[in-house]
């Protein structure tokens, strides 16, 4: 049996194993410039880079739950200056309200003094 | 080109595998060589279903004793019929890449099988170099390119599973819970 007819008996098993080595090897270079893309996109802090490699449905889901908590931690954060404000707002307010009185009693005691003035002292 | 543009943005706002079906079909043209050859294989099997024995054309001298008429036929529709419905439903089903990888390595084994046929048959050879045998290796070639370009295909969509599997470990949830 020559070595012809040894690789006409394995082509057709050849041809069909092949494709399937060929489509491993795409597989693979594809996963690898997949995770460059990814690590260059990371390193640039492009966030389209990791918008746009959402190809799939648990992916999807995944980066939707992510930005709910990004979301929810910012809720949390503004409800705890909103609290901040609230406080500062009250003890403005209070300060305003003694400001109030003491201009109240400066002008009360200016008014006495300005009656005491006009009027002569009594005999 | 602003169509193009706006294609290109849709994909991250919208889940490929739910995609409308002009979508796919705009898609379509870019794996050509696998729709050509996917409906040469189902053309064929159906050709060689119909009525009449094709096979007794001299040309079919050595494939008649390795693979019966009704065999073969059956074996190339169903293959067709599988490949050209994992093409249609191109990303709505994540495994579709790989399917349509395993009818290329049937389609390259048919192709292959085919060259070798009409190379053993040695009648045909009197007149001159039978034309279907550079069409058969041609074949052949083009179902290893669509085989490469299926790979690709599932990478991208993550066929097997491998990366929600590494993230889920990652992040210490169940697999196949999604968010």
């Amino acid at each position: 049996m020559t070595l012809v007819q040894v690789l006409k008996d394995i082509a057709p098993i050849l041809a069909v194993v092949l494709p399937a080595i060929a489509a491993f090897f795409a597989y693979r270079r594809q996963e690898n410039l997949r995770g460059e893309q990814l690590r260059r996109g990371g390193e640039k802090g492009e966030m389209s880079a990791f918008a746009g490699a959402l190809v799939d449905k648990g992916q999807t889901d995944r980066w939707i739950a992510a930005m709910e908590t990004l979301a929810g931690a910012l809720a949390d954060a503004a409800g705890e200056l909103r609290v901040v404000r609230e406080q500062r707002h009250v003890a403005q307010q209070q300060t305003n309200r003694l400001l109030d009185e003491l201009a109240d009693i400066r002008r009360a005691l200016e008014e006495m003094a300005s009656v005491k003035r006009r009027r002569p002292p009594s005999p | 080109m602003w169509r193009n543009w706006l294609a290109r943005w849709r994909w991250i706002w919208f889940e490929p595998r739910d995609a409308p079906l002009w979508i796919g079909m705009s898609r379509l043209p870019t794996r050509s060589a696998e729709i050509l050859l996917a409906a040469l294989m189902l053309s064929i099997g159906l050709t060689l279903a119909a009525p009449g024995s094709t096979f007794d054309l001299p040309h079919w001298a050595v494939m008649r004793q390795w693979v019966t008429e009704p065999v073969l036929a059956f074996h190339l529709v169903a293959f067709g019929f599988i490949r050209c419905g994992a093409i249609i439903s191109d990303t709505r089903f994540r495994f579709s890449p790989v399917i349509r990888v395993m009818g290329c390595c049937a389609g390259a084994g048919f192709w292959v099988t085919v060259f070798l046929a009409i190379e053993e048959a040695s009648e045909l050879w009197a007149s001159g170099a039978p034309m279907l045998l550079p069409i058969a290796i041609v074949c052949a070639l083009f179902e290893t390119y669509a085989a490469m370009r299926g790979g690709t295909d599932a990478a991208n969509l993550d066929s097997f599973g491998v990366r929600e599997r590494a993230f889920n470990r990652r992040h210490g949830r169940d697999a196949g819970s999604g968010a």
